[in-house]
Formats: C-alpha cells, sequence, structure tokens
C-alpha cells in the first residue's frame, strides 16, 4: 500500500491522498468517541456504519443503485420534490475539520466555517457524497450561502432557489411555490420524469413514513428525555443527510422499538440528576462532534437540539390539504419556509417560541447557544432569546467555536462551568 | 395607483349589476314549470266511494261526487266550477278546491237516530302550501264546515266561518283508525302526525243529534322516488350537469393555457390515481361528516321521517322554506323578508328566541355541521379532491374581493324586500332543498347562482361560504359564542398548513403570535369561523391549535394523530414479532 502512494509522482495526487487519510482520521476519531459513549442503543449500529462508509470508507452516499443524487443545503429544499423526480437527495452542509483547512485557503476570512468546509470539499474533489451530486440546489439564505451558490455555480450545475425572507405575506408563499416549480423543471431535465400527481404524492408517502417514525422518536422523548444520548440522537439525524430515506425510516423504526423496550424496562441513558441541556444555533454536522460530545463528557445529558442538521431538518411534515399537484407544490412550499426557525428570515418570533416549548417539552435546565464563528445570523438572535430565557430563568451561554480541535479545552472549561452551575447554583 | 381605480369601478359595476339581477331575479327564469293552475285539471266520478280528492300527477280526482257542487277558491273569493274541466277553473285560482254534498240521511254515528250528514271535501294544491300561517281558507257560507290546514303543524277548525272552540272532533284516518281531539281556544287542533294528513283524512263533527258534518281533507303532497319525483328534480340535474360541463371547460381550458406557459403546472393527468392506501383515521372531521349527512336528510326529508315539525324553530340556515317537509323552519326566509316580519308577534318571537340561541349557543357551527347548502359544497369539493384536479387557492387580495361580494351580498339579502324584490327568487338554496324532496319550484336567477355554487365549491372549498350574509350574520357573534378556537402560540411552529386549509381563508389563526391573555390559549376566533375543525386537523403541532366549548377543549391538535395516516400498514404485524 505504501509503496503503491510513493510511487505517485503528482503532487496534486498526494495533497488528495493526504486529505483523504487526514479526514478519516478524524471521522474515525469522533465515530469512535461516538461509540464510546455508555448506553448505545443496539440499533444505532446501522447509523454509525453509514457515517463509516461515507467519511471513513469513502464511498458515496447509501442509495438504490442508478439513483442520481441532487446535493442540497439548508433545509429550505423540499425532499420530496427531489425524490419525486426519481433522485435523491444528500444534504452537503460540511463539517470537515480537514475541507475546512482548504476552504480556508479560498475564502475570505470571516466566512463561517460550514462554507468553508463546502469549498474545500468541492475545491479537492475527492469524497464520492460531493462528486458523485449531478446537480446542487442552494436556497439562498445567508450571505454565505449566497456566495456559495455563485462559487458552486462556476463549477457545478446549480440551481439557486430564492427563498423570501418574510413569510407572512402570501405573495413571498407565492413567490417560493414558483421557484419550486422552477427547480423541478431543472430536475426533470436532469432524470427525465415529470412532475406529477402520483409522483409526488409517493414521495410525499416516503418522507411521510420517515417523519412518522421522527415523531414517534420524539414522543418517546417527551415521555423519557434520557432515554438516548443527545449525541446519539444527533449522528442519527445527521446520518439521514446521507441515506436514501426509505431506508433510514427502517433503521429508525428499529431504534424506535428499541428504545420503547428501554422506556418500558425503564433503562435510561443518563441519570436523572444529570442536568438537561438543549442546545441551539448553527448546525452540528459530522465531524464536528464536539460540543454535543463535551456535554455528556463534562456529566450533562444533551435531550435535544434545535438545529438544522439535527431534529429540525426533517421535523415539519407537508401538510397536504388540496390533493392535487399543486396543493402538493404549495404544501412543500410552506412546510420548507414557514415553520423554519432559521435566523435569515427577518421575523422570527417562532424560534423564540420554538425554544420554549422545547424547554418545557424535554424539561431543559439549561440552554447552550452555539455559533459558528462568521454564523451572523445566528449571532444576532442571541440577544432576544436570552432575553426571553432570562424571563424564564433559563441559564444560557453562549458558545462561539471554529472547526478545529483548538478550541477544545476552552469549550470543555465553559461548558463545565455552565454544567456546574447548573448543577449546584441553584442550591 | 391606475389599476385600483380601475378595479374599484370594476367592482362597483359588478355590484350594480348583481343589485339589478337580484331585484329581477324572478324575470331571470332558469327553470320554469308550467303554472300550476293550467297544469291542473279535474274530474269528478260518482264510483261511491266516500265523498273525496285523489291526486293522479296534474289530475285532481273528485271521488262519489254525486249531487255535489263544487268550489273553487279565487283571490276574489269562493266560486263555483260549473263543469269538471280545466278550461272552467276560474282564471285567478287561487289552489284550494272544496266539494259539498248535502241532503244525505244516514245514522253514522249508531245511536239509531237517523242524521241529516253534510259531507265536504276539501284539498289543497302542493303551490298553495306556502311558508305562511293565513294558509288557504274558503270561510264562505256555502261551506259549512271546514277545516284549514296551517303551517304544516294545527289544523283550524271552523263552522258556519266561525273557529270551533273547545269542541270534540272525531278524526278518521285513512286507514279506518279514529281519534278524538278537542279543538282549543283558537279553535285548533295540533298534534296530528304529518305523514297520517299526507295520506289524507276526515273530520267529524257532531253539533247535536240530529246533524252531522264531515270533512275530507287532502293536501297534494308527492311522493318520493316516483316520476313525479323526477320530474321536481329536473332543474336541480340540469345543475349539476351545466355545473359539471363548466368544470370539464375549465379544466381543459386550464390545461391549453399552461402548455403555452412552460411551467409543469397542470400537467398532471386530470383523472391521476393515487394508488398509495391512505389510512382511515376517525376523528373530528368523520363525526363533522355524520353530522352534515344526518342534517342534510333532516332538512330536506325531516318531517316526513319523522312525521313532525318544529315550526317553532327557525333555524337560521340555508334550508329552503319552500321545502315544506323540512324539520324546522328556516331563519333565513325571515331575515330576507324583513319587510313581513311584523306579521305575527309568536313568529317574531321564535325567530329571534332560536337566533338568539342558536348564535349563542353554536354560532357558525351551524355553517360547518348544519347548513346543506354547505354540505353540497363540501361534496363538490371531495369530489375534486377525488379527482385531483387542481383547484384555485386564494390569496390575501383575492379574499379581499370576496368581502367586498359578501356586503353587496348582505345588502342584496336584507334590503331587497323593501324594494319590492324577493330574495328567494335570486338564492341557490331553493334549487337544491324543496327539489330533493320533490316540490316542484320555477326557478329564477337562483337556478344559475347555484351553478355559481357549485362550480366555485368545486375549485375553491365553500366559496358560497365566504360571501354568504346569513352567516356573516350568525359569526356576529362569536365574541360570546360558546364554541371557541384556542390556539397555542408557543407551540405552534407557524407552518401556515392552518391558513392553507381554512376554506374561509383566514390568516389571523396562522400569524397571531400574542394575545389579550395567555399566550398558551389566544382566542383566535373570528366571525369568519365556521368550526369546521380543519385548521386543527391540519396542525401537526401537540395542543397548538383546539376548539373548546365552554372553556373545554373538544378537538385537539395532536402531532401522532397527524403522522397516524401515513403510519407503515405492516407495523402491526412487527410488533407482534417482536413479542
Amino acid at each position: 500500500m505504501n509503496d503503491y502512494i510513493e510511487r505517485k509522482t503528482s503532487a496534486e495526487e498526494r495533497r488528495k491522498q493526504r486529505f483523504i487519510n487526514k479526514s478519516s482520521a478524524v471521522s474515525i476519531k469522533y465515530l469512535r468517541k461516538i461509540d464510546e459513549l455508555p448506553h448505545k442503543p443496539k440499533a444505532l449500529e446501522p447509523f454509525m456504519n453509514i457515517l463509516h462508509h461515507v467519511f471513513v470508507d469513502m464511498q458515496g452516499a447509501v442509495k438504490p443503485e442508478n439513483t442520481p443524487t441532487v446535493g442540497t443545503y439548508c433545509v429550505m429544499v423540499p425532499q420530496e420534490l427531489i425524490y419525486a423526480a426519481g433522485a435523491m437527495p444528500v444534504k452537503l452542509c460540511g463539517g470537515s475539520y480537514t475541507a475546512f483547512n482548504i476552504g480556508d485557503d479560498i475564502a475570505p476570512r470571516d466566512v463561517c466555517p460550514l462554507v468553508k468546509a463546502v469549498m474545500g470539499f468541492q475545491s479537492i474533489g475527492v469524497m464520492p457524497v460531493y462528486q458523485e451530486c449531478s446537480m446542487m440546489a442552494i436556497p439562498i439564505t445567508c450571505d454565505c450561502k449566497k456566495k456559495l451558490a455563485g462559487y458552486l455555480g462556476q463549477r457545478r450545475s446549480t440551481v439557486a432557489l430564492h427563498v423570501p425572507s418574510g413569510r407572512d405575506c402570501d405573495e413571498d408563499m407565492e413567490q417560493y411555490v414558483r421557484e419550486l416549480y422552477l427547480f423541478s423543471q431543472k430536475l426533470t431535465e436532469l432524470t427525465g420524469k415529470p412532475l406529477s400527481y402520483e409522483r409526488l404524492s409517493w414521495a410525499c408517502g416516503l418522507t411521510a413514513a420517515a417523519q412518522y417514525e421522527l415523531s414517534r422518536f420524539i414522543e418517546l422523548r417527551r415521555k423519557a428525555p434520557l432515554v438516548i444520548k443527545g449525541t446519539h440522537y444527533m449522528a442519527v439525524m445527521n446520518a439521514m443527510s446521507y441515506t436514501h430515506i426509505s431506508i433510514w425510516t427502517e433503521y429508525m423504526s428499529a431504534l424506535n422499538d428499541e428504545l420503547e423496550q428501554k422506556i418500558k424496562n425503564g433503562e435510561m441513558a443518563s441519570k436523572e440528576n444529570r442536568p438537561r441541556i438543549l442546545i441551539t444555533g448553527s448546525p452540528i454536522v459530522f465531524p464536528n462532534f464536539k460540543l454535543p460530545l463535551l456535554i455528556e463528557e463534562m456529566g450533562g445529558a444533551l435531550v435535544g437540539d434545535e438545529t438544522c442538521m439535527g431534529e429540525r431538518g426533517a421535523y415539519d411534515p407537508p401538510t397536504i390539504v388540496d390533493r392535487s399537484t399543486d396543493g402538493i407544490m404549495r404544501a412543500l412550499a410552506n412546510k420548507n419556509t414557514r415553520p423554519c426557525t432559521c435566523p435569515t428570515f427577518t421575523d422570527n418570533k417562532r424560534r423564540v417560541y420554538r425554544i420554549m416549548q422545547m424547554l418545557k417539552d424535554y424539561n431543559v435546565q439549561g440552554v447552550i447557544y452555539h455559533v459558528l464563528r462568521g454564523c451572523l445570523v445566528y449571532d444576532y438572535e442571541y440577544q432576544a432569546l436570552e432575553e426571553e430565557l432570562g424571563k424564564l430563568k433559563i441559564p444560557v451561554i453562549r458558545v462561539e467555536s471554529d472547526y478545529n480541535e483548538e478550541d477544545v479545552e476552552q469549550l470543555r472549561i465553559r461548558v463545565e462551568a455552565f454544567i456546574e452551575l447548573i448543577k449546584y447554583g441553584k442550591g | 395607483m391606475k389599476n385600483k381605480t380601475a378595479g374599484k369601478i370594476l367592482f362597483a359595476v359588478f355590484a350594480v349589476a348583481l343589485c339589478v339581477a337580484a331585484y329581477f331575479a324572478a324575470d331571470l327564469a332558469f327553470f320554469q314549470y308550467d303554472d300550476p293552475v293550467e297544469r291542473a285539471t279535474l274530474s269528478v266520478v260518482s264510483d261511491g266511494e266516500p265523498l273525496s280528492f285523489t291526486y293522479d300527477n296534474d289530475a285532481i280526482t273528485l271521488h262519489g261526487g254525486s249531487n255535489t257542487t263544487v268550489y273553487a277558491l279565487t283571490y276574489g273569493g269562493t266560486s263555483v266550477v260549473e263543469d269538471a274541466y280545466t278550461e272552467n277553473l276560474p282564471s285567478d285560482f287561487a289552489g284550494s278546491f272544496a266539494a259539498v254534498q248535502t241532503g244525505i240521511r244516514e245514522d253514522t254515528n249508531g245511536d239509531g237516530v237517523t242524521e241529516n250528514v253534510t259531507r265536504v271535501a276539501k284539498t289543497d294544491m302542493e303551490y298553495t302550501q306556502g311558508y305562511d300561517s293565513t294558509a288557504n281558507s274558503f270561510l264562505s257560507d256555502e261551506i259549512p264546515f271546514e277545516v284549514v290546514y296551517k303551517d304544516r303543524e294545527s289544523f283550524a277548525v271552523y263552522y258556519n266561518s266561525q273557529p270551533l272552540k273547545n269542541t270534540d272532533i272525531t278524526v278518521t284516518l285513512s286507514d279506518g283508525a279514529q281519534k278524538t281531539f278537542t279543538t282549543d281556544e283558537n279553535g285548533e287542533i295540533t298534534g296530528l302526525n304529518l305523514n297520517d294528513v299526507r295520506s289524507g283524512l276526515s273530520f267529524t263533527y257532531y253539533p247535536d243529534t240530529m246533524n252531522t258534518y264531515s270533512i275530507n281533507y287532502q293536501v297534494e303532497a308527492d311522493t318520493i322516488f316516483t316520476t313525479r319525483w323526477l320530474s321536481a328534480m329536473l332543474p336541480f340535474g340540469i345543475i349539476i350537469l351545466i355545473s359539471a360541463v363548466c368544470i370539464t371547460l375549465d379544466v381543459l381550458l386550464r390545461k391549453l393555457l399552461y402548455k403555452k406557459e412552460k411551467l409543469p403546472i397542470g400537467k398532471t393527468g386530470v383523472m391521476a390515481r393515487d394508488k398509495r392506501k391512505k389510512r382511515f383515521v376517525f376523528g373530528f372531521e368523520t363525526i363533522r361528516w355524520i353530522v352534515m349527512i344526518l342534517s342534510f336528510a333532516l332538512l330536506i326529508f325531516g318531517s316526513r321521517l319523522t312525521g313532525t315539525v318544529f315550526s317553532n324553530v327557525q333555524l337560521p340556515v340555508f334550508a329552503c322554506p319552500y321545502n315544506l317537509d323540512q324539520l324546522t323552519s328556516s331563519g333565513c326566509y325571515m331575515l330576507s323578508h324583513l319587510d313581513v316580519l311584523v306579521s305575527s308577534w309568536k313568529e317574531i318571537l321564535a325567530f329571534f328566541g332560536t337566533f338568539l340561541v342558536c348564535a349563542v349557543l353554536l354560532g357558525r357551527v351551524l355553517c360547518g355541521f348544519v347548513c346543506p347548502l354547505g354540505f353540497v359544497q363540501d361534496v363538490a369539493h371531495e369530489a375534486r379532491q377525488a379527482l385531483h384536479i387542481e383547484g384555485i387557492s386564494l390569496n390575501e387580495r383575492l379574499y379581499a374581493v370576496l368581502r367586498m361580494v359578501k356586503w353587496v351580498v348582505l345588502i342584496i339579502f336584507l334590503g331587497i324586500g323593501f324594494v319590492g324584490g324577493n330574495f328567494c327568487d335570486f338564492c341557490p338554496a331553493m334549487a337544491l332543498s324543496p327539489a330533493l324532496a320533490g316540490f316542484k319550484l320555477s326557478l329564477g336567477l337562483g337556478g344559475f347562482v347555484m351553478v355559481i355554487v357549485l362550480v366555485s365549491g368545486f375549485f375553491k372549498r365553500r366559496c358560497f361560504c365566504n360571501v354568504c350574509p346569513l352567516g356573516f350574520i350568525l359569526g356576529l357573534t362569536h365574541k360570546i359564542s360558546l364554541f371557541k378556537l384556542k390556539k397555542d402560540a408557543v407551540a405552534c411552529t407557524e407552518c401556515g398548513a392552518c391558513y392553507e386549509a381554512c376554506p374561509m381563508g383566514i390568516k389571523s389563526v396562522f400569524t397571531v403570535r400574542e394575545g389579550k391573555g395567555d399566550v398558551r390559549a389566544i382566542d383566535v376566533t373570528t366571525s369568519d369561523c365556521i368550526m369546521c375543525g380543519e385548521c386543527v386537523r391540519r396542525c401537526p403541532e401537540n395542543n397548538a391549535l383546539a376548539i373548546t366549548f365552554c372553556g373545554k377543549k373538544v378537538y385537539n391538535a395532536d402531532r401522532m394523530k397527524f403522522m397516524k395516516q401515513y403510519a407503515p400498514p405492516k407495523r402491526k404485524k412487527k410488533g407482534k414479532n417482536h413479542e
């Protein structure tokens, strides 16, 4: 094997190999850390395998043969539309430290690490998940995503979805419906399958089945917030991004069955006295799992997350009111923008409410507000949230981090202090 | 700016045109039956049967008609029908016949004394059984003993044109059973089963041992599911046919338009089939449909099914009062004929009493659950859902236009009586319920309006309800109504599903974030809300929306219930395997 590498002459090739080695080393490390957390449900194994398959074995997305993949960013891209066209969506928001380092050279300093990672992946061109995508769909949300759309547009076949910045007006909605029609047209050009009621309805059934399992999971967790470690759950949600939804649904169903059994037997993943913590803010993408891992390592229980690679990513089901093509399109446009708590929208009272609801549902004692360096919009909303949570007397800290491991120790101290505060502060 | 002015002018023209059309609604005939006088023929046969009238379609036969004089009621008074032929019916015939047979000596009550017997037969034709308490009565000297069928509820008994008070009257039903009734202060008999009346009955009065008076009374009553009924259904059938044609044309036209535009909208086959099996989930919606079907049946065939009529209940829904078989009276008639409201205090009290009780207790729940016109629109909507045809989704601007139309219709509804028009000729409900119950009614503009209601209801759920004047009046009391729609703004993710689902386009359900009191129970009931529960059904968040009655939650949003329809079919088997 080593001989083989040495024989490579081109510097570019060597660089790529180095990337693969480094990035899979980081992935292995974090997978191991997740794996080593106690009380891991048996049914978590398939999800871990998916992450292993994508990030360590460097294979493509987990899907049936001959299904083209469409790379998506943010939660505003309706997956149903892509499934209906006979393709498969893959969420490509990157969390790789290695790719971030490459992207750091291309992008300006203040760009958020997530976008830098994506740009790094694009520039190095070795990750099959990224490379096999026949098309990229980027909603124009924050400034970084806007520029990313431009960057990718020059290199790949890219569709930019213009997301309205407000949501209460009907015109905004209609504009996004139109945007989706244009998107579906592009998809039809890609796969040759025209938009039809049957296919859309079938695709909605597909995702709804997954959402049914997710709802079951949420319901279980509402009953017993400590039944599964938050980090494990985040791994499950991250695995969803790289898996065909029907496969994921099966795995999820098995996981739910196991958790149900565990609740019956009273086997909880954490002790009752652990401070229950909710994480919110910028997305936490595998392998950037340092924050959830730190929370669990420092004796906290991560009971919920309000991030777009977590629960939020698949939380809202399409509400098909009108059983016709247009009705489904409207439902999709609705569910992908209106309930979204992304801070790129101008009004976002619903995010505060959403978090308040989660505090109640999961019986949360503290909130950690995760901000990726350069993620302005999330940073912006911290103040409002802090104020509201102050009224409810729920402690909250803002944790800023970047895609590297240099700040782990610093974070550890802060998270530890926060957990101690919740544990002993009240007495 | 220019566009707005043009729009305003256009709307004003439309409003004026609508008012004018409503005023001349009776002249803009949609379907005209022959004049009842012209279609009626009367023949007299002496077949030895007791003196009575029978109906065979439009032919009226007087049986046992020897030694009788036949009288017809005209607007000028009582007139004698010389020979029993159509041509000889008086031109201002008012739809009632009476036949008097005198000079019979018989022992009818079996006491051994032979009495002087006077036999009378009376009949009222269908179209005279109108919606007023002063029914057709001769009250002339020629007819010594008479009964008047009032309001489908009571019989007033007259002897020599004077009410017979506190007297025993023997009633013989068509099957021979005899009952004795005592008339009240006003000389009225109540408590007779409607279906007995329908099959004909006779009243006998013994003033003294020497005289006997009896009257056979027969109303023209249709039997459901006969050729007669089919002919009554004819205009409604035509309406459905025209609506179907309109819908087909619309769909084809839209396909053509979309072809030019290159968006893939509307490319779906019209008859797309959904192979995915959806789970049936029993819920509020099911209950609503059951209630709707029940009330539809009761408001159309009610008195036929139960044999009674509650004329003191004036239910404020669009159930046509021209349908005499409905279980209750209709408040819509009173509201649209405010000019004649002052006719009887009893009726005014009945009307306002029912109205207040309905408004406070139920409010627009009546619209969502009871109104037959709403039911028909819901059926049209379901038909579109089954065919997967694209509808018309309204936005705020279009709803605002509908709201303006509602004001115009409201003005017509309340005011047309005062200027000499009749709202009933304009009303779409007139094409529906009387036809189904088998009453032949000529339709004015209302027939066309019904086509519009059906077509618009097909493409936009409950479109007419958005402009319904009666519903608007009912909705005015929503603040004190006992049914409320409550929203938990915190649990709500503002996904807009409720707004999308709402047939009335109530946006505040979706946008309200802060209320007067608790944010977890904001009252979002508006005057438009018909309590159909669609928003709650489509709400995927636990407890985010709820319908409450007296503060108690009746119907609650539930995520698992929402998701259940997507649950995998194999789940149960799997569960068994695990065990």
